[in-house]
């Protein structure tokens, strides 16, 4: 009788092992072949494709592509996704014989770049083309990185899903959470590339090693499937005593399942465990268990297990699964708004910078050419809240309309590349006020489209100011007094179909200021046929959509500063400011209207026909202005009792200034109170 | 515990820097000993901005300390605070395992890693980690768990941190003394120890203690702890805007915010002048008293709404009101503020439960840092207790572990 050796495992034929194919592609995809080649952990073709022949020399991968050869001269793509497209297009060929033959192809590649954003999903479709699996392995740059990175990510992510069978996702900035600030920023790219090599290497031996229980690419499937997925990865690898729990932990401790956390809403999970040959029953038992507590109960765990010598007295576990990016984003957005915060803070007072710019402004005669204002700003690395703006200013000549701006567009101006201010307004003072809002206005999105007149001939040129939950407004259109008539002859046309979803919290003002002048100026036209009647006469009523944002900290820093502009009282003490003339007329000029909120028009002629309901507040302007809460306390009646006696000393403004700003909703409370609500009421 | 122990509890504070010395008797009652007390400077909003002042003062206060209770101190119970800390509570749920149906402790020792376990940010540091309550199969408020039967065990703990650096920085001038830091406790929690009994931790209480630089808070619901949090502003602030507001000194505004201040303005006549001196007795101005009453009162104002901002969900629970304590709550018109923005009970409260000593240390300044005396109290009860060879075990263990690393 032969005797059967129960004992040895059952033996696979030889044809059953997949073949596979690892393709890095751009510098992070190199990197994590580098990795991959200089472990030796598995047994795949490596293959390295880059546009950069630099980059792609020093790789160590046995096959190596260069991208778009002709096109691109091996130069790299220069973070143009469209040139790594393109690059990759033109060495087609080459990619398919590197790829032919392959039933699995694992392609790395860092998103956000030109050759890993624009060529990745060009590889995918050539490795579909070739028969295989494909199965990408995919970073999301640092939020650090930018917006426009993030966006050209995001694009080629959209692409890869289409066309991969499954996507695993890591987010860069995730993994900076393992690492302590202070260390190199080297460090944290690597932590990266570590931790893609070993998933790239746990699915691989998931999938191609035999094992007790076996996962098979259906399982792996399962796990991952979910549109728009976020993978959730964790590894872990330990030896000695406590060896089950100690690879738990670090599995658990991996960034993308975030503290076990987000496995409560994993629906399925693919847990793979490997051992040497000491491994136990109990053990393999006791882990399930303690997973067990993280993973809720009605959690399809997909169980997979095999024994590898190569590991010795070691255990390995690998947890895979994946969840929507919404739920994902459910997490981050606390984050997200903590971050932003932070931000604002950090914006210097360059409201004295921006006046003068202002002032520079070239001044035209009374011509009646239409004036156009764009300023185009497109801070990159700002979050969502964005307005665009599109103020088509015609001004002659008498107009000074001054748009106050602090901080925010013009460091963003300074920021983005693509920035430009033109500003051929005749006499067009300029400056847009834009004050950074509470952290909740986070998801502000305020659109202003301020279109076109009937008369103006130019197109409507946008000012697209992008910046976290900010609000440009025009704030004070000043006139000269020696103005009168011409006043008539103006074509001032702010017209302002905007659309302004901010949070409750926001009180939203559209306010006319036009000065006593302009009011006769107004009052001679009726209002709502106007544009009809008098095509080329003038729209005198100028919008001023203006969102209150409660006093903006920058201010606030230098209440010196403000004090010149803000306080009435103020400017005789101040007159040396020849900057500003103008300033002089502001206290009969400014009023707040009690804030009517700004309606989403799109016509011309909705504008117009609020022209007539912005007069009717124009003329109230001698009516008392509605204060606020404390308005007959000595705190704001007795202004004139205080400014005498107030100039402020730059030591105690200064008393906390080595101390971490406290901003809650867009103020510093280390800024007085009183300062603070005096400021509010007299916007 | 049938010993009497000697506590030393420090506060480093914006205002003022505080070391006090309590006997805790064998029946449990504390006796305070002595407290020293010095002038802080070079520390603002109750963080550590200059080294050298501040160790100065520090060793000042102890001295006194040392001097009025007799007592040579080593260890203290050491109070922080500071915007940078934060809390939240966090649930842990725990399956036991299938083929257990009873609570062992080694599940509540599970349980409670679980719901420790919360994500902070890297450079933060846990200070305290406390039950709030257990629960079983969904049936709350669970005690005695060991050995019930049960599926699911859930434990929800109120978990407070702060920026590591930031507590290492006061733990470092405290070791520079040189002394023991025993313990790290965030203030407010040892201020409610003093000035909430147990019944209005029952009913809901707020207790807000505000400092010269910094309003700490801790709210209590159902008895467990629920929200704690710490405000960057105090009693500085107040003086900062009145220094600001009538072009004074700071340190004059501080003597007009103490002698004549009031946080209510509504029934002061308008047009009264207070006449303001330098040092030598110069007039150097006049300030109208209800203006004076109204930078306070707007400042009054918004710390408080600034606590009620962060306890808003909370506010329907408070049966026993908000206590006040700290020194900002000795100003006029203090609880009438409070009231209005909060719209329940405000009581002004001192650590009023020691004996010894003089009525001094019902002042409410000083209810946060005898607070740290009765923290330890509990701190060391709940501990096992070893005998002093074992104890000393434990510190020769500690050196050598020391020198070691």
């Amino acid at each position: 009788m032969v005797e059967y050796d129960r004992t040895q495992e059952r033996e696979y034929a030889q044809q059953a092992r997949a073949k596979i194919c690892v393709a890095g592609i751009g510098g992070a995809g190199l990197n994590v072949l580098d990795r991959i080649s200089l472990d030796r952990i598995m047994e795949a073709s490596l293959v390295g494709l880059h546009t950069d022949v630099r980059v792609l020399s020093h790789a160590m991968a046995p096959t190596k592509i260069q991208l778009g050869t002709e096109l691109m001269r091996g130069i790299g793509s220069g973070g143009d996704p469209e040139l790594g497209r393109e690059a990759a297009q033109s060495s087609r060929q080459q990619i398919k014989e590197a790829l032919q033959g392959h039933d699995m192809v694992f392609i790395c590649c860092g998103l956000g770049g030109g050759t890993g954003s624009g060529a990745a999903p060009i590889v995918a479709e050539v490795a579909k083309e070739c028969g295989a699996m494909v199965i990408v392995f995919a970073t999301m740059p640092f939020v650090f990185e930018g917006r426009r990175r993030l966006r050209q990510g995001e694009i080629a992510l959209e692409e890869l899903q289409q066309t991969a069978d499954a996507l695993v996702l890591f987010e860069n900035s995730r993994m900076g959470e393992l690492i302590l600030p202070k260390e190199g920023i080297q460090k944290a790219f690597s932590q990266a590339d570590q931790l893609m090599g070993q998933s790239v290497r746990a699915i691989a031996s998931m999938v191609t090693q035999p094992g007790l229980v076996r996962v098979g690419i259906a399982d792996l499937m399962t796990a991952l499937r979910s549109t728009n997925s976020r993978c959730l990865f964790g590894f872990g690898e330990a030896r000695g005593a406590n060896r089950v729990g100690e690879a738990l932990k670090r599995a658990l401790k991996s960034p993308l399942v975030n503290q076990g956390h987000l496995l409560q809403r994993a629906r399925n999970l693919l847990v793979h465990v490997t051992g040497g040959e000491s491994l136990a029953l109990a053990e393999v038992e006791m882990l399930m268990k303690q997973l067990g507590k993280h993973v809720p109960e009605n959690t399809q765990i997909l169980f997979g297990l095999s024994v590898d010598q190569k590991l010795g007295d070691s255990i390995a576990l690998t947890l895979l699964s994946s969840l929507s990016a919404q739920e994902m984003a459910l997490e981050t957005v606390i984050e997200e708004t903590e971050k932003i915060v932070v931000r604002e803070t950090r914006k210097p007072n360059m409201f004295t910078t921006v006046l003068a710019p202002a002032t520079d402004l070239p001044q035209t005669k009374g011509t009646h050419k239409t004036a156009p204002a764009p300023v185009v700003a497109t801070p990159s690395q700002t979050p969502k809240p964005r307005i665009i703006h599109e103020p088509v200013a015609e001004a002659p000549a008498p107009f000074l309309p001054a748009l106050r701006a602090p901080a925010a567009p013009i460091i963003a101006e300074a920021l983005a590349p693509a920035a430009k201010v033109e500003m051929p307004i005749a006499d067009l003072f300029s400056t847009i006020d834009e004050t950074p809002l509470k952290a909740q206005s986070v998801a502000l999105k305020t659109d202003f489209i301020l279109d076109e007149t009937p008369e103006t001939d130019d197109e409507p040129v946008a000012v697209q100011l992008e910046s976290p939950a900010a609000v440009a407004y025009i704030e004070e259109i000043v006139y000269p007094k020696e103005q009168e008539d011409e006043a008539s002859l103006t074509n001032a046309a702010f017209s302002s179909p905007a659309e302004i979803t901010p949070p409750a919290a926001l009180p939203v003002a559209v306010a006319p200021v036009p000065a006593p002048e302009i009011i006769h100026a107004a009052q001679q036209i009726p209002a709502p046929p106007l544009a009809a009647r008098e095509p080329h006469s003038l729209l005198s009523a100028i919008l001023r959509p203006s969102v209150e944002v409660p006093a903006s900290p920058i201010a606030k820093a230098k209440p010196s500063v403000f004090a010149v502009i803000d306080d009435e009282e103020e400017e005789a003490v101040f007159d040396d400011d020849e900057q500003e003339p103008m300033l002089a007329d502001e206290p009969e000029l400014v009023q707040n209207s009690p804030a009517p909120q700004v309606h989403a028009t799109t016509s011309h002629h909705e504008v117009v026909h609020r022209a007539p309901k912005e007069n009717e507040v124009v003329t109230k302007q001698a009516a008392p202005q509605p204060a606020p809460r404390r308005a007959q306390t000595p705190l704001l009646s007795g202004v004139d009792y205080e400014q005498s006696s107030l100039k402020l000393a730059q030591e105690e403004i200064t008393r906390f200034k080595g101390t971490e700003k406290t901003i809650v909703g867009g103020e510093d409370l280390d800024v007085p109170t009183w300062m603070r609500i005096r400021q509010k009421v007299r916007r | 515990m049938a010993k009497s122990t000697i506590y030393a509890g420090l506060e480093i504070g914006t205002h003022k820097i505080c070391v006090v010395v309590g006997e805790v008797k064998k029946d449990g009652a504390i006796k305070i000993l002595g407290v020293g007390q010095a002038p802080s400077r070079g520390i603002r909003k109750g963080e550590i901005v200059d080294f050298d002042i501040a160790q100065t003062c520090l060793n000042d206060a102890l001295l006194r300390a040392e001097d009025r209770s007799d007592v040579m101190i080593r260890n203290v119970y050491l109070g922080v605070t500071g915007a940078h800390i934060e809390s939240l509570n966090n649930t842990g749920m725990y399956r036991l395992p299938a083929d257990q149906n009873t609570i062992t402790e080694d599940d509540l020792e599970d349980v409670r890693e679980i719901a420790c376990n919360v994500d902070i940010e890297q450079n933060h540091v846990f200070l305290h980690r406390i039950a709030r309550k257990y629960s079983v199969d969904g049936q709350e408020n669970v005690r005695s768990l060991v050995g019930r039967n049960a599926s699911t065990l859930e434990a929800d703990f109120h978990v407070i941190h702060g920026v590591r650096g930031r507590v290492q920085n006061a733990i470092r001038l405290v070791r520079q003394v040189p002394l023991e830091v025993e313990d790290v406790v965030f203030l407010p929690l040892a201020a409610a120890q003093m000035v909430l009994n147990k019944e209005s931790k029952q009913l809901g209480s707020l207790l807000i203690d505000i400092g010269g630089g910094t309003t700490d808070f801790v709210l209590y619901v159902d008895g467990m702890l629920t929200a704690s949090g710490c405000i960057p502003l105090g009693g500085d602030h107040i003086t900062n805007d009145i220094s600001m507001c009538f072009q004074i000194p700071h340190a004059r505004a501080e003597r007009l915010k103490l002698e004549e201040g009031c946080a209510v303005f509504k029934d002061t006549t308008p047009g009264e002048m207070i006449r303001v001196e330098d040092e030598n007795g110069m007039s150097i101005g006049e300030v109208d008293r209800i203006l004076l009453y109204e930078v306070m009162n707007c400042r009054a104002t918004e710390i408080f709404e600034q606590v009620h901002e962060r306890c808003a969900e909370h506010m329907g629970k408070l049966g026993a009101g908000v206590f006040l304590t700290g020194g900002v709550s000795l100003m006029r018109g203090v609880e009438a503020v409070a009231k209005d923005v909060f719209g329940v009970k405000v009581t002004r409260a001192g650590a009023s439960s020691v004996s010894g000593a003089t009525a001094t240390y019902e002042n409410p300044s000083y209810s946060a840092c005898i607070g740290l005396i009765r923290y330890a109290q509990l701190m060391d009860s709940e501990k096992p207790w070893l005998s002093p060879l074992a104890k000393l075990g434990r510190r020769m263990a500690e050196v050598f572990s020391a020198w070691i690393m």
